[in-house]
């Protein structure tokens, strides 16, 4: 990542274990001897609605992470949920450093985008 | 849900307790091997912060298990002829016995049934459960079963450890250190009731063996381990001994802790070295992690096991980074043993990064202050505002650590905080720090990492602002690259480079020139560029200077085996290895006047295999030190493009500490060094005498 790129986009997760690689990425730029700061993404799933809805989105991690064994229940179980989980997920990202959020739907459909809207638009 | 659980120790009790507190309706079945009150390892250690989740979880055990505690606060260092004591320190602790017993109670009180005397000999009768859980144990049947599924890994630590008991209630946690003719003895107690304490004695395997406790059976080696302690032990105290074999920790781990329907809690799926004293902790927390995700994914078995594992995982894997270090720590102990006791002390307290000097000063300011005084009055010379030592009676107040002066030659530095700009120094100048390392500054132009790189012609008079050294020198196999804002080690289009020389003609990268070996008049020519170099600065008015001997440059392409494959005098052994840098320092130690420091960068470690040895870098330091040089800044990595670091916190002072305290001679660390309050914890302990605070 120091030797050759602008940055290091984290993989997902808690926003303890962001900080936990951005800190070692940080460190990593430093010891290389290069100039700056290293750019750090990081990124979350997400599914905004009724309680099947919210499973609806689940389902579509599991599905799509089938291929990697136990570890699409652990995708799944990460997707954040509520407004006030993506509220309190991205402001722990911006806490920690991170410059970019890729927020991934899980469900394709515009109502999702504009929960999403909400959920990051409301007040304050 | 039938849930059968294998294994009732804390960690199965109580997690059978709360699945059926959670609902009644749920079939558990515990089996346990072992009698009901049968048990070994005596006492079992808490920490305060772990007793909030035990409230929440269960309120009727918790109360019951707080009542039979052994609580203190101050916790006490026995270490030649001393006890320092160290408040703050808020544990508890409890006969295992007795918690199994309460346990027990409660568990067949709401309906568990428990099995005990029933040896699990396979997994397969129960495997028709709705869940089985794995408590069973760091020698988990249930792990060794699915062990390929699970990615389980099981090491041994290399040092050995028995658990033995002592018949008297020691007044608080203690740690004992009786250095012996066979070699330094340790033993972490606490009290676990009103008679009785735990005492947990660990060894280096050498020293195991020269005390020929290899050989001894329990009995012998119970009475020999006594005869060490006796004198702390008080007269006519004795040690106790059930089942006390010495054994070797073994680290457990697992990528995965679930696999169907099957899962692991505690022991055997994780294990942290007991000097962190966490494990009955993590495994009860275990227990209420994963009795929470099952109520809450109610039907959901799959989901509620991803959640448990992505829970406990992260909270598990820190606590085993800690535990690493802790237990490292207690391994090398030895270098510390010239250490005042106050020192001794603080370093042990600190032995790991989650206890900093600030966390210190919350627990105990009387005690921060004391080491605060005291260290103050050693950089300063023994006086403290007109009182002579740091007497414990009277504490005084000091600057922390980080502020004391450092004293090289004739220079007194104002503190021990260093700047290592990676590219321009020149605002660091202005910042208070009491060091400033300036980049690699050329001896030569072939000798430049990058067009941009400065050569020591291009260096203005040195500042009146701080004390500035400047790294003079040459790059090596790793020069003629891009300027490193665009990336690092690319080479530049051979149109706009220059010829690489190194000790051998080996690349630092795949892709990268291969240099060509240094011959005897390249050598002439570059040690002569040194010189003048070192002339030139000091006619600039620079009164330290630091040289480079680090991170595959090219003296330290001479350093490691990795990169030097010579044949001639130049090569072979660290005799052979070390001529080179070795000739270069005395001539610059020659033309550097004798009152001022100079500074060396060294690689001690390649961090990739088939590099320079502990025992061989710590031999070059005092060769190194041994030829005029006053100071070490301490590095690892970059002897090839291979290396394999590992960023965790204050990565680098563990190797500064190494050289420091096996050598004797002043060191630099650095390696995300990011906070004051780190530093001082760095600088307090022992670890360096002054750290490259990384600003970030």
């Amino acid at each position: 990542m120091a030797r050759y790129a602008d940055g290091f986009v984290h993989n997902g997760g808690p926003p303890r274990a962001f900080a936990a690689a951005a800190a070692r990425a940080r460190a990593a730029w430093v010891d290389a001897g290069r100039p700056g700061r290293p750019e750090l993404w990081g990124q979350a799933y997400w599914a905004l609605g009724d309680a099947a809805e919210v499973e609806r989105g689940r389902d579509e991690l599991r599905r799509y992470y089938a291929f990697a064994g136990g570890h699409a229940g652990r995708i799944a179980a990460g997707c954040l949920a509520t407004p006030q989980a993506v509220r309190d997920f991205v402001r722990a990202y911006e806490d920690e450093g991170c410059d970019q959020l890729l927020l991934f739907p899980t469900l394709p459909s515009v109502e999702q985008l504009e929960r999403l809207a909400d959920a990051l638009g409301g007040p304050g | 849900m039938r849930i059968d659980v294998l294994g009732g120790g804390p960690a199965g009790l109580y997690f059978a307790i709360l699945m059926k507190k959670a609902d009644p309706g749920h079939e558990i079945r515990v089996f346990e091997r072992n009698a009901p009150d049968a048990t070994f390892g005596f006492g079992v250690v808490f920490s305060e912060g772990s007793l909030g989740e035990l409230e929440d979880a269960d309120y009727e055990s918790y109360l019951r298990i707080t009542e039979s505690f052994a609580r203190w606060d101050p916790l006490d260092v026995r270490y030649r002829g001393t006890t320092t004591r160290v408040r703050g320190n808020a544990y508890s602790g409890i006969e295992r016995k007795q918690l199994l017993r309460i346990l027990q109670e409660r568990a067949r009180g709401l309906g568990v049934e428990l099995t005990f005397h029933h040896e699990i000999t396979s997994l397969e009768p129960h495997l028709d459960a709705d869940l089985v859980v794995g408590a069973d144990g760091a020698n988990s049947l249930t792990r060794r079963t699915y062990a390929d599924l699970l990615g389980a890994s099981v090491e041994p630590h290399p040092s050995k450890y028995a658990w033995f008991g002592a018949d008297f209630a020691l007044p608080v946690f203690t740690y004992v250190f009786r250095e012996t003719p066979w070699g330094l003895f340790q033993a972490h107690c606490y009290p676990y009731d009103r008679r009785r304490s735990t005492m947990v004695v660990l060894v280096s395997e050498s020293t195991w063996r020269r005390a020929g406790l290899d050989a001894m059976d329990e009995e012998a080696s119970l009475a020999f381990t006594q005869a060490v302690f006796q004198e702390d032990l008080g007269p006519g105290r004795r040690m106790i001994s059930n089942r006390s074999l010495w054994i070797s920790f073994p680290w457990i781990s697992c990528r995965s802790w679930h696999h169907g329907h099957v899962v692991l809690l505690g022991d055997a799926a994780h294990t942290a070295h007991f000097s962190v004293g966490a494990g009955t902790r993590l495994a009860m927390e275990d227990a209420i992690a994963l009795a929470r995700a099952l109520v809450k994914w109610k039907g959901n078995r799959e989901a509620a096991l991803a959640e448990y594992e992505l829970e406990r995982q992260p909270a598990v894997e820190r606590m085993q980074e800690a535990a690493r270090v802790s237990a490292a720590y207690f391994d090398s102990l030895e270098r510390y043993l010239g250490f005042e006791p106050l020192q001794f002390t603080y370093q042990l307290m600190t032995r790991t990064p989650r206890i900093t000097h600030h966390n210190l000063t919350l627990r105990d300011p009387e005690f921060v202050r004391r080491v605060e005084a005291r260290f103050w009055a050693r950089a300063t010379g023994g006086e403290v505002a007109g009182v002579p030592e740091a007497r414990p009676e009277r504490p005084l107040v000091a600057p922390p650590p980080g502020f004391a002066p450092l004293r090289l030659r004739s220079l007194t530095l104002p503190n021990r905080i260093a700047l290592a700009p990676v590219e321009d120094w020149r605002p660091a100048v202005t910042s208070g720090a009491g060091l400033v390392l300036t980049p690699l500054v050329a001896v030569s132009p072939e000798g430049r990492v990058s067009p941009e790189t400065p050569l020591v012609g291009d260096l203005p008079p040195a500042p009146a602002e701080a004390l500035v050294a400047p790294s003079i020198g040459h790059a090596g196999r790793r020069g003629a690259t891009r300027p490193r804002r665009l990336g690092v080690d690319r080479p530049l289009p051979a149109a706009e480079g220059w010829p690489l020389v190194s000790a051998s003609a080996i690349a630092y990268a795949p892709w990268m020139p291969v240099p060509a070996e240094l011959d005897a008049a390249g050598m002439e020519r570059i040690v002569g560029a040194f010189a003048a170099a070192a002339r030139r600065l000091r006619r600039l008015g620079y009164r330290a200077l630091e040289l480079d001997l680090s991170r595959g440059s090219l003296l330290a392409s001479f350093l490691s085996p990795l990169s030097n494959h010579r044949t001639d005098e130049h090569g072979g052994s660290l005799e052979g290895r070390l001529r080179f840098p070795l000739r270069v320092l005395e001539a610059v130690r020659a033309e550097w006047p004798d009152d001022l420091p100079l500074a060396v960068a060294l690689t001690v470690s390649d961090l990739a295999p088939g590099g320079i040895t502990e025992e061989e870098a710590l031999e070059a330091v005092r060769r190194l030190a041994g030829a005029g040089a006053d100071l070490f800044r301490v590095l690892v990595g970059q002897t090839t493009s291979e290396f394999r670091p590992d960023y965790g916190r204050l990565y680098g002072a563990a190797n500064s500490d190494l050289v420091r305290n096996r050598c004797h001679v002043p060191t630099v660390a650095s390696g995300r060094i990011t906070t004051l309050d780190e530093l001082h914890t760095v600088v307090a302990a022992g670890r360096a005498d002054l750290c490259v605070l990384d600003l970030g």
